[in-house]
C-alpha cells in the first residue's frame, strides 16, 4: 500500500496529511533537519504550546528545517505496520530515522511509553546506546525534564528549563559539528557547555556535574509566533494562544510548574497589544486564550482586556481567560467569558489545610467570587480538589462537602432553579521542585477509602455531582516523577508487554505495570513513600534556580500551617532571581 | 448580500472531513478581513454554508459554498486566495440574488477515475449506463447489503487513462472510488482510486435535463446592466 492508500483507510487521515496553513517553507536551503517528535495523537499534541514556539523559532533559522511527528493512533500504526512504512514526518514524509536530530517534548509522566512507541514505529533504536552515528541525535525536553532520570537511558540529552535559545544552539553547534565532520561523540562533548542541556551518557550518578536549567531573560524581546500553525482537525485547545508572562507568584506548594518556570517575567502590556492584533489577522481563530500559570494575576490584565476588547470585539473574536484564581475573579472578567460554567480550584476544603499548601485563597473570597459569578447568570461550578495531601484528615475531606453545601446555599439566596456544582478530585502527587518533593504519597487503598467517604457524603448533596482520579494511574505517575535510572527497564518491560497511551484510561492496565515491577525486583515503595531530607535526591542535580534551603523552609512553614504571602507582596528569596531578573523583585 | 465561492478541495485538504471544513473556511475569511453575517442568539455563528459533502480521499475543483456579507463580489476572490489553504483555493465567485441552496439542488457530479485496463473492457463498461438493474454491495458500520444502484449513474465514459463518473450526488450520492472499485472488480480491471477528482456539479435544470452549477448560479445573477 502507498501512504496515499494507508491515509484513505485511516479513522482520521487529516491527522497524517499535515499541509496546515502557516506551515513554513520547507524547501529551502538547509544542512540541519530537525523533526519535533510529540508522543501523543495530533490533537492533543497541537494544542502544546511549546510546540508552537520551538517549531516557529527553529524555521526562523537559516539553515534549519523544522518539521513535527505525532504519535499515530493505534489503526494508523497497524497500517503503517502492515505495509512496512517507518513513521514519517507530517510536512514530507521523511522518515524520522534520516533526521538529523529529533526533539520529543515530554509533557508528563503518563507519554513516557509514547515516546518508545515513536521510536519503534520510526525504527529507532530505545537505548542511546545501541544507537551509533547514522540514527539521528535524539533530544528530550519539555516538562518533565525537570527529573530526567526515568528517560536518562533513551535520550542522548535533554533540554532543561526554556527551549527558545537552547534549541537554536544546538542546532547551531550540530551544523558546525557537521560541517567539520564531527561525530555525535563530540557534538554530545561540546553540548554540554550550553545552558539548560543535559547528557546523560556523560553526566551519571556516579559522577555528578549540576545542569542548570535554560531561562529567558528579556521574555518581553523574546520571539513569539503570530503565524501559528493551523490544525487540519479539531484539537484539544483550538484557539489561538497568547502567553502573557512566565512563573508564577503564588507559590502553591504542590504545583511544580509554580516554582519550575520562575523567575516571574511579564510581557508588557503595549507587545501582547501588538501581539494579539497579529493573532487575529495571520490565524483567523474565532478564539484567543491569555494563557499563564495564573491569568488574573497578570498586573496590567484590566488594561490589557480594554486594548485588546475593542480589536477582538470588531474581527469577533472570543477572549478567553483561562487559569483565572478566585480571588482574581472580578465582575468585569467574568463578564467577558462566555457564560457556561466556571471552573475554580480551592485544591482543599478546610482553611487549616489551604494553608499548608499556600492556595492563598479565604472562605470570604470563595464566596464573593462565586457570589459574583451567580449575579452574572451562571449556574453551574466546577471545583477542583486534590486529595491526599500532607497532613490531610478526614476533617478536611468533610470539609469539601461543607464547601459544596455552602456553595449551594449561597446560590438559593440569589435564584430559584437549580445549580449544578460539579466536584473534580485527583490525587496529590508528590512532584520534584516543590516543596513536597519529599513527601509520600498514600497508598491505594487509603486513596479509595477517602475518595469513597466523599462519594458517599456528596451523594447528600442535592445538585453535587463527584468525579474523582484513576487510584492506579496516581501511583505509577508518583513512581516516575521521583524516579531514577532504575526505571528505564521498567518503561522498555512495560511496553513490551502492551503498556502504551497510559495517558488514556481505556488503555491503561496497571497489571502490566505491575507485573514489570515483579518481574524487574523494582520495589515502588522506594518511590513513593517520604524521602531522606539529608540526602540529594536524583534529580536534584538539575538547578531550577529555585534553591532548596527555600523549599526547605517553605515545607517546615506547611507543616505548621504558615501561609507564604504571594510574590506580588514582596520577594521571598525562592533563589530563581539568581537565573534572570525577576520583574517581581524588580517592580519594588 | 449572498456570494457562492467555487473553490478546490485537494492535495492535503482532501483528507479532511466535511464537519472540519468549515472551520477552515470561517478562518481563511477571518484572516482575510471579510465582513461575514453572524447568526444571532446564544452562540452566534458565522453564516457559511458549505456544499455537498465530497467524501474523503476525493480531490474536486467544483466545489461550492455560500456565505452572507458585505464584501464586495469584485475582491472578494483575491482577498481569499491571498490567505486561502492550500488545496482550498478559490476558483470564481457568484453574486446570485437569491439563495441558491446549492447543496439542496444537486442532484449529480462528474468524475474522473485513473483506471488500468478499462480500456479493453470500454463497451461492457460504459453499457452498464443501459442496465436496468444494477445491485452493488454496500458495506454500513461493517455490514454488507446489496443496493440497488442502476437508477443513480447518469454517465459512464471510458479513455485511455480514466473512466468519467456522472454519477447521482446530493441528497442520494453514489460514491465514485466506491462505485469505480465495483466496476473494477466486475469487469476485471484496476481503478486508482486515490486518484479521483471531482470536476462538474450540476443541478436540475428547467427542462429536466443537467445544468451546470455555474451556469445556474449566473442564472441567478443580476444581469449585466451595461449590455
Ligand atoms: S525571586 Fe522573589 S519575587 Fe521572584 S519568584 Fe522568587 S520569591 Fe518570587
Amino acid at each position: 500500500m502507498t501512504f496515499e492508500e494507508i491515509l484513505l483507510k485511516a479513522e482520521k487521515p487529516a491527522r497524517y496529511s499535515g499541509g496546515e496553513y502557516n506551515t513554513p517553507d520547507m524547501d529551502k536551503p538547509c544542512d540541519v533537519r530537525f523533526c519535533i517528535c510529540m508522543p501523543d495523537l495530533y490533537e492533543v499534541g497541537m494544542s502544546n504550546l511549546g510546540l508552537k514556539i520551538l517549531y516557529h523559532v527553529l524555521n526562523n533559522q537559516e539553515g534549519v528545517v523544522c518539521e513535527r511527528c505525532f504519535a499515530p493512533a493505534l489503526d494508523f500504526r497497524a497500517l503503517l505496520k502492515e505495509s512496512g512504512l517507518p513513521l514519517a514526518s507530517l510536512e514530507t514524509r521523511k522518515p524520522l530515522r534520516d533526521f538529523d536530530m529529533l526533539g520529543f517534548s515530554v509533557q508528563y509522566e503518563m507519554l513516557y511509553t509514547g515516546v518508545l512507541y515513536v521510536m519503534e514505529a520510526a525504527g529507532i533504536p530505545f537505548y542511546a546506546k545501541d544507537r551509533d552515528d547514522t540514527y539521528p541525535i535524539v533530544c528530550g525536553g519539555g516538562p518533565s525534564a525537570i527529573n530526567p532520570e526515568p528517560l536518562a537511558d533513551f535520550f542522548d540529552l535533554f533540554m532543561v528549563g526554556e527551549g527558545e535559545e537552547t534549541i537554536v544552539a544546538l542546532t547551531a553547534l550540530w551544523r558546525k559539528c557537521k560541517a567539520k565532520g564531527k561525530g555525535k561523540k563530540e557534538f554530545l562533548r561540546l553540548a554540554q557547555k550550553i545552558e539548560g542541556v543535559y547528557v546523560p551518557s556523560l553526566n551519571t550518578p556516579a559522577h555528578r556535574t549540576t545542569v542548570k536549567k535554560a531561562v529567558i531573560r528579556d521574555f518581553d524581546a523574546c520571539y513569539y509566533p503570530t503565524a501559528q500553525l493551523m490544525p487540519t482537525l479539531e484539537v484539544v485547545h483550538d484557539r489561538a494562544m497568547l502567553e502573557l508572562y512566565r512563573g508564577c507568584q503564588n507559590g502553591c506548594r504542590f504545583c511544580q510548574a509554580g516554582y519550575y518556570y520562575r523567575p516571574i517575567r511579564y510581557r508588557k502590556e503595549n507587545t501582547l497589544k501588538c501581539l494579539a492584533e497579529r493573532l487575529i489577522r495571520e490565524t483567523g481563530f474565532d478564539e484567543i486564550s491569555l494563557g499563564s500559570l495564573s491569568t488574573g494575576d497578570y498586573p496590567w490584565l484590566e488594561e490589557l482586556l480594554s486594548d485588546i476588547g475593542p480589536i477582538a470585539e470588531e474581527s469577533r473574536v472570543h477572549l478567553a481567560l483561562p487559569s483565572l484564581r478566585l480571588s482574581s475573579f472580578k465582575k468585569e472578567f467574568a463578564e467577558n467569558s462566555r457564560k457556561s460554567s466556571l471552573t475554580f480550584a480551592p485544591e482543599a476544603g478546610t482553611q487549616r489545610l489551604r494553608d499548608v499548601i499556600n492556595k492563598n485563597v479565604t472562605e470570604e473570597e470563595i464566596r464573593e467570587g462565586l457570589s459574583a459569578a451567580f449575579d452574572q447568570g451562571y449556574t453551574s461550578v466546577k471545583l477542583y480538589f486534590m486529595l491526599g495531601l500532607p497532613t490531610e484528615t478526614d476533617e478536611d475531606l468533610l470539609g469539601i462537602v461543607e464547601l459544596v453545601r455552602s456553595i449551594r446555599r449561597l446560590f438559593y439566596e440569589k435564584h430559584k432553579g437549580g445549580v449544578n456544582i460539579t466536584v473534580s478530585c485527583s490525587v496529590f502527587i508528590p512532584k520534584p521542585g516543590t516543596p513536597f518533593q519529599w513527601e509520600a504519597q498514600i497508598s491505594r487503598e487509603e486513596m479509595a477509602r477517602r475518595q469513597f467517604l466523599l462519594k458517599d457524603e456528596l451523594r447528600k448533596v442535592k445538585g453535587a455531582s463527584f468525579h474523582y482520579h484513576d487510584r492506579e494511574t496516581s501511583e505509577l505517575e508518583a513512581i516516575f516523577a521521583r524516579g531514577d535510572r532504575a526505571l528505564a527497564p521498567l518503561i522498555v518491560r512495560a511496553y513490551e508487554k502492551g503498556a502504551m497511551f497510559d495517558s488514556w484510561t481505556e488503555h491503561f492496565h496497571y497489571e502490566i505495570w505491575e507485573e514489570a515491577m515483579a518481574e524487574l525486583g523494582i520495589d515502588k515503595e522506594k518511590y513513593l513513600g517520604a524521602q531522606p531530607l539529608d540526602e540529594p535526591l536524583p534529580w536534584e542535580f538539575i538547578d531550577i534556580g529555585v534553591s532548596r534551603s527555600f523549599l526547605l523552609r517553605e515545607r517546615e512553614r506547611a507543616y505548621r500551617a504558615e501561609c507564604t504571602p504571594g510574590c506580588d507582596k514582596g520577594c521571598q528569596g525562592c533563589g530563581a532571581a539568581r537565573f534572570a531578573p525577576c520583574d517581581e523583585v524588580k517592580k519594588k | 448580500m449572498i456570494l457562492v465561492l467555487k473553490h478546490y478541495k485537494r492535495g492535503p485538504m482532501i483528507y479532511v472531513s466535511h464537519i472540519d471544513l468549515l472551520r477552515h473556511f470561517t478562518r481563511t475569511f477571518r484572516r482575510a478581513g471579510f465582513k461575514i453575517d453572524f447568526s444571532n442568539g446564544f452562540n452566534p455563528h458565522m453564516l457559511v454554508n458549505l456544499g455537498t459533502p465530497l467524501p474523503i480521499g476525493i480531490s474536486s475543483s467544483s466545489e461550492y459554498l455560500t456565505v452572507s456579507t458585505d464584501t464586495p463580489k469584485e475582491e472578494f476572490l483575491e482577498r481569499y486566495n491571498a490567505v486561502a489553504p492550500q488545496g482550498l483555493e478559490g476558483i470564481a465567485v457568484f453574486a446570485p440574488t437569491r439563495n441558491p441552496n446549492v447543496a439542496g439542488r444537486t442532484v449529480a457530479a462528474d468524475y474522473s477515475v485513473k483506471h488500468l485496463g478499462a480500456e479493453q473492457v470500454r463497451r461492457e463498461v460504459e453499457g452498464v449506463v443501459n442496465l436496468l438493474s444494477l445491485m452493488m454491495p454496500v458495506t454500513k458500520k461493517g455490514e454488507t447489503a446489496m443496493k440497488e444502484v442502476a437508477s443513480l449513474v447518469n454517465g459512464i465514459r471510458v479513455y485511455p487513462n480514466s473512466i468519467n463518473l456522472c454519477l447521482a450526488a446530493g441528497n442520494t450520492t453514489l460514491r465514485p472510488d466506491k462505485f469505480a472499485l465495483f466496476l473494477a472488480e466486475r469487469y476485471g480491471f484496476e481503478a486508482q482510486v486515490t486518484d479521483t477528482w471531482k470536476y462538474e456539479q450540476y443541478v436540475r435544470g428547467e427542462n429536466g435535463a443537467l445544468l451546470e452549477m455555474d451556469e445556474y448560479l449566473t442564472s441567478l445573477e443580476e444581469p449585466p446592466t451595461d449590455a
